[in-house]
């Protein structure tokens, strides 16, 4: 339905550009959007210096794609996406034909150059736009990741490289540059320690509207590292870094709850670490997990002391250090508890402590809240950006070009007014910003209708996807009446009102398309 | 410290041993001046501010390096915008100040009490306001005179969190610069760097969690941490101290029953220490030392003039020469007369030197002002500073800050240079013990850079309150704070921005059906929250302006009192020692060869005393003068 009447508009609009009716700008934008309708979403991975965005984005991804090292480290946006052979491409700032690469060459592309930045004479690296990978990663089936150069890096051009790309200009935001299509439709924000002002800035930008402070929309907090709280100032080593994790996650979810959806703690170096590895390393932990328990606290209280080498202990130096490096200490030692604990393969390991991880949580939100919403995400983007660049131009034409731009502008407007797919998105961002006059059960239907369990009708009502037909008819009946009856009450604000009419209608079609589903099942015409 | 604690104590030894002699020789003017000064000594302070951004851990920092975890609550989650400031005492008392900037109560609080303040659990937002933390400790590591403050972590949502560091700087005998190993530095902190680094405060990086990297990466940050720095402040890089240390391995080491050396060797604090202690002594622990030794020459001086005029009498060949000794001392007493008349040259100078002190500070302030509302007229083009209107309040006071301090570094710097002005003037000299650096002129011009630090020779320079014998005494507390926190208070209260941020939003909310990605104000909505913030900001510029110009004309009118006051006692008393010098010369030229032989007898001894003493005043400070040695631990890198 929604997919339809959107590709019927964007044709009609891209006919339009074809006839060379459409200003340039509009143009592309309109393209822009055609083309990313079928294209998976893009998800990009900001934050500041030393977040852990480029780890991440390995953890996400379960092989080491993309350098990470302890200094700013990534100086170009990687754009990664599905596609079979793998290739790398390099676009540049000066329009210069983009150019292939083998991905043995990401790493020199991407990192800064330690010694001074000298072998860069010629400026290729500044003159890089972004660095496009194509890989047959299973991830990337369902959404592009994009790692980011950090914010706040000393080296100025980083952060420049990421605002660029995002289409975020730190100058004066320009009336062209409403015009510019972002890149990205959502974002995995990291930090490791606290939002800083050049942080919240940025997510400000980023999620639309600065104006209340953005949507959560769009938008996932990551506490990045959550294994650096362990044995924080010196507390006992089996105190399980993730409460503390959680905590200050917490707080920095009630500190942006106008700008994330929520704030996930992760340990992605060990999320990685777990889902990649090898015999070599499983022998290893398993020789360590003998160590006395005493021994094996003061080995993992430092990285230093886990690689220095003892007479006290077996393990050659250097199967240590890549432990230490692969893990982490806490991770060697939760390894150690498992095997201890009576774990006895490596795939039982790779499993318990990427669970660990957190990371299979990030999937998994990042599935619900974007994958499952996706095209709505992307028509949603596409419609205000449109809009907006009608806007822009309406002012400065006249004419026959004015007409166009005056149709294309109704054609999205009427796209966004009339399609129920988007006004739910509307209701949803005011629950999200704290606008609706909503119970918790309230949230839990309205967050079930718009996807976040699934797109189908019986997940929509908050049933298994094997319900069958009758249960979600009678499921969407139930719940219809119940929004049927808060219609008619009186004293609600504008939008509360608003949601419940959305909600009503929703559930309407549903209980309609169920029936629908039923008739053709059971040929009960 | 040891070194710093051995040579105090041979200072005080000093003090004792010349009060002695002076006692003896019945000079009670020489009495009471050594044991003020030695008094002021004995008291002298260091003060180190740690500022870092937050959550860097600056606090467990401080627990472990003062080897007293239990005033610095473990938790994760700090709150970061208090000021806690610890000093020795000889028994505990821990104060807390409640309430708003410039109006706050102290209550004492019990130790097992510092975390409902000072954790983000105990005191959520702070909701209980507390602006100041004030532990007075029994703690050995403090009994040098050590002062720390932790200040408000910079660069994180509230401007003024970093306007409230600033405004301890001044003060700053050494600024720790906490960060980890885990980040190298961002934007925020280095600018924070590339601001005190102008200010001339030694500087010591101190990255945190050496614990969570291998050692290979831990140097790794280290070295680019110090190359950075280097480069914003132009010098080597093996110029700017930094250490890596472990909270983690030195609280195990601490709370162990059987402490392990290994813990304490990883952990890196003796080397942090060390490095701390050569920061200090470098330039705080020579102003100390050499400002009492300065004191104790000028007390030498004064009993052993007389008595060297009276030998040279006897010793000269001819009654010519003592003659000429005679017009010497009287043509010196004609001249420290002339200093003491109304018309004196050199009081001229004092005056003028004041007046254009005066005038070139209120330029400053009239500029400042200037600038500050040019940088409100950019931030009111900013997009995004007007849709969050209550960011502007706190800008445009973190900026009235700012100029109150750069406003009192000018004070500092040009109070200095009238002082030499008029030194020059009066010919006299005030160092009485040999190898001491007179403050060249030049480098006191208006806006001239401060000595860079050059580790290889230290060299006492006698200042203002070197040449006064003031030894500078506690440093907290001095009046620029109290301004800064006035102007704090100023900057929240009467902007009462809140208000604007949400009539605007509402207006604004009824224009638009979409959000659009790059989204505007209409011209009205925008002209509106222009117009609002700046006629606040307008008031409140106009409710601080003249709080400054009267810091700035008190300070000016006390110190134009107080130089007075002080060349005339310097006149007066090179004016004593010269009349007796003459007196003496005057009555040995009366004696006979055979009295002169006696009296000779009679000085010899004395003068043998002073000169002992002077000699050991002269090499306290030739040693303290010498870079101190230090064992550095594997970490810390220093030239």
């Amino acid at each position: 339905m929604l997919r339809e009447q959107a590709e019927a508009a964007f044709r009609e609009a891209t006919q339009l550009a074809a006839d060379g009716a459409l200003p340039p700008a509009l143009r592309q934008v309109v393209e822009n959007h055609a083309r990313l309708l079928d294209a998976p979403i893009r998800v990009a991975i900001a934050g500041r210096i030393k977040a852990g965005k480029s780890t991440l984005t390995n953890a996400l991804l379960g092989e080491e794609l993309v350098a990470t090292g302890s200094l700013e480290l990534t100086f170009n946006v990687n754009w990664l996406r599905y596609g079979n052979p793998t290739a790398l491409t390099v676009h540049f700032k000066d329009g210069q034909l983009p150019n292939q690469y083998s991905l043995a060459e990401l790493e020199a592309l991407t990192r800064r150059q330690e010694a001074g930045q000298a072998s860069d004479t010629s400026g290729f690296l500044k003159n890089i736009k972004h660095i496009e990978v194509v890989h047959p990663n299973p991830a990337l089936r369902i959404y592009d990741l994009i790692d980011t150069p950090g914010l706040d890096s000393t080296y100025q051009a980083d952060s420049r490289n990421t605002l660029d790309w995002m289409g975020i200009s730190p100058e004066e935001v320009d009336e062209l540059t409403r015009n510019e299509v972002r890149n990205a439709h959502a974002v995995l924000f990291m930090f490791n320690r606290g939002l800083s002002q050049g942080g919240v800035d940025f997510l400000s930008k980023f999620t639309g509207s600065s104006r209340d402070g953005g949507s959560p929309l769009n938008a996932i907090g990551v506490l990045s590292q959550a294994d650096q709280y362990w044995r924080a100032d010196g507390t006992d080593p089996s105190v399980d870094p993730f409460i503390s994790a959680e905590r200050v996650a917490q707080r920095y979810a009630n500190d942006t709850r106008r700008q994330l959806y929520t704030v996930l703690p992760v340990a992605a170096l060990l999320g990685l670490g777990a889902r990649t590895m090898t015999e070599d390393e499983f022998g290893t932990l398993v020789q360590l997990a003998e160590l006395p328990q005493g021994q094996l606290a003061r080995l993992t209280s430092s990285p230093d002391r886990l690689e220095r080498p003892s007479d006290d202990v077996a393990v050659p130096v250097p199967a240590r250090q890549l432990v230490a490096r692969r893990l982490g200490t806490y991770g060697v030692w939760r390894a150690c508890h498992y095997l201890r604990e009576g774990v006895d393969s490596r795939e039982a390991l790779r499993e318990l402590l990427s669970e660990e991880s957190r990371i299979p949580r990030l999937e998994h939100l990042l599935r619900s809240h974007f994958g499952n919403r996706s095209l709505l995400i992307k028509l949603d983007s596409a419609v205000r950006e449109t809009i907006a660049a009608c806007f822009a131009l309406e002012r400065h034409l006249a004419g026959a070009p004015l007409e166009a731009v005056e149709t294309v502008h109704a054609l999205f407007e009427d796209l966004g007014e009339r399609e129920i797919g988007f006004r739910e998105l509307q209701v949803l961002r005011d629950f999200y910003e704290g606008r609706l006059s909503f119970s918790d059960s309230d949230g839990v239907q309205l967050l079930q209708l718009t996807g976040e369990e699934g797109t189908s009708c019986a997940s929509r009502v908050g049933l298994n996807e094997r319900a069958i037909v009758d249960e979600v008819v009678e499921a969407a009946r139930q719940r219809h009446r119940y929004w049927q009856s808060r219609l008619y009450s009186t004293l609600l604000d504008g939008p509360t009102q608003q949601a419940i009419e959305v909600m009503e209608q929703s559930l309407r079609r549903i209980i309609h398309h169920a029936g629908e589903a039923r008739k053709h099942l059971y040929l009960d015409v | 410290m040891q070194e710093y604690r051995e040579q105090k104590r041979d200072v005080l030894d000093l003090f004792l041993l010349t009060s002695a002699f002076a006692k003896q020789r019945g000079e009670q003017q020489v009495l009471d001046d050594l044991e003020r000064a030695r008094q002021a000594f004995d008291r002298g302070e260091f003060f180190i501010a740690v500022c870092g951004e937050f959550k860097r851990g600056k606090s467990s920092l401080l627990g472990a390096l003062l080897e007293a975890p239990e005033y610095f609550p473990v938790d994760v989650d700090i709150a970061t915008n208090l000021v806690t400031i610890i000093r020795y005492g000889e028994t505990e008392r821990i104060t807390v100040h409640l309430g708003t900037f410039g109006a706050t109560t102290p209550n004492e609080i019990e130790r097992a009490e510092i975390s409902h303040y000072v954790t983000e659990q105990g005191n959520l937002r702070n909701a209980k306001q507390v602006q100041l933390l004030e532990i007075e400790a029994p703690i050995p590591l403090l009994q040098d005179g050590l002062i720390f403050a932790d200040t408000p972590g910079i660069g994180g949502l509230n401007q003024e969190h970093t306007a409230v560091t600033y405004a301890y700087l001044p003060q700053a005998d050494a600024v720790l610069i906490v960060g980890d190993v885990t980040e190298p530095f961002n934007t925020d902190e280095m600018d924070f760097i590339r601001r005190i680094g102008d200010r001339g405060a030694n500087l010591l990086l101190v990255l945190t969690r050496a614990d969570k990297r291998s050692r290979e990466q831990v140097e790794q940050v280290l070295a680019s941490n110090q190359d950075k720095v280097a480069g914003l402040l132009n010098v080597e890089s093996g110029n700017v101290p930094a250490v890596a240390i472990s909270n983690l391995h030195k609280l195990t080491y601490l709370r162990s029953d059987h402490p392990d050396p290994e813990d304490l060797a990883d952990s890196n604090y003796p080397a942090f220490e060390a490095l701390l202690a050569t920061e200090l002594l470098e330039r705080r622990g020579l102003i100390l030392l050499g400002t009492a030794l300065m004191v104790i020459g000028r007390c030498v001086d004064s009993m052993e003039r007389p008595l060297e005029a009276e030998h040279q009498a006897y010793a000269a060949a001819s009654e010519a020469e003592r003659e000429a000794l005679e017009r010497v001392h009287t043509v010196q007493q004609e001249r420290l007369r002339e200093l003491q008349s109304r018309q004196s040259a050199w009081r001229r100078t004092l005056v003028t030197g004041i007046a254009d002190l005066q005038h070139e500070l209120a330029d400053t302030i009239r500029i400042g002002f200037l600038d500050i509302q040019d940088q409100l007229r950019v931030d009111l083009q900013d997009e995004m500073l007007l849709n969050q209107p209550d960011r502007y309040g706190p800008r445009v006071a973190a900026r009235v800050n700012e100029l109150a301090i750069a406003t009192h570094d000018q004070f500092e710097t040009q109070a200095d240079a009238v002082f030499e002005r008029v030194r020059a003037e009066t010919g006299l000299r005030f160092s009485p013990l040999g190898d001491v650096e007179q403050l060249p002129e030049y480098e006191l011009s208006i806006g001239a850079s401060r000595p860079k630090r050059d580790s290889a020779s230290r060299h006492f320079r006698l200042t203002r309150d070197g040449i006064m014998g003031i030894i500078p005494g506690g440093a907290v507390g001095a009046s620029i704070a109290t301004v800064i926190f006035s102007a704090a208070t100023g900057g929240i209260a009467p902007l009462a921005i809140g208000g604007v941020g949400f009539a605007v939003g509402g207006v604004a909310s009824a224009v638009f059906a979409y959000r659009e990605s790059h989204q505007r104000f209409g011209a009205q909505e925008r002209h509106e929250v222009q117009r609002q913030v700046n006629e606040q900001a307008k008031s409140f510029l106009d409710r601080r302006r003249p709080d400054l110009d009267k810091m700035a004309r008190t300070q000016v009118q006390e110190l134009r009192d107080q130089m007075t006051d002080d060349f005339e006692r310097l006149i007066e008393e090179e004016l004593r020692t010269t009349q007796a010098s003459l007196k003496a010369v005057q009555a040995a030229r009366q004696r006979s060869a055979e009295q002169a032989r006696e009296r000779e007898r009679l000085i010899a001894e004395p003068r043998r005393e002073l000169s002992l003493l002077r000699t050991q005043a002269e090499s306290l400070l030739a040693r303290a003068q010498q870079p101190m040695d230090t064992e550095l631990g594997a970490w810390a890198e220093e030239s």
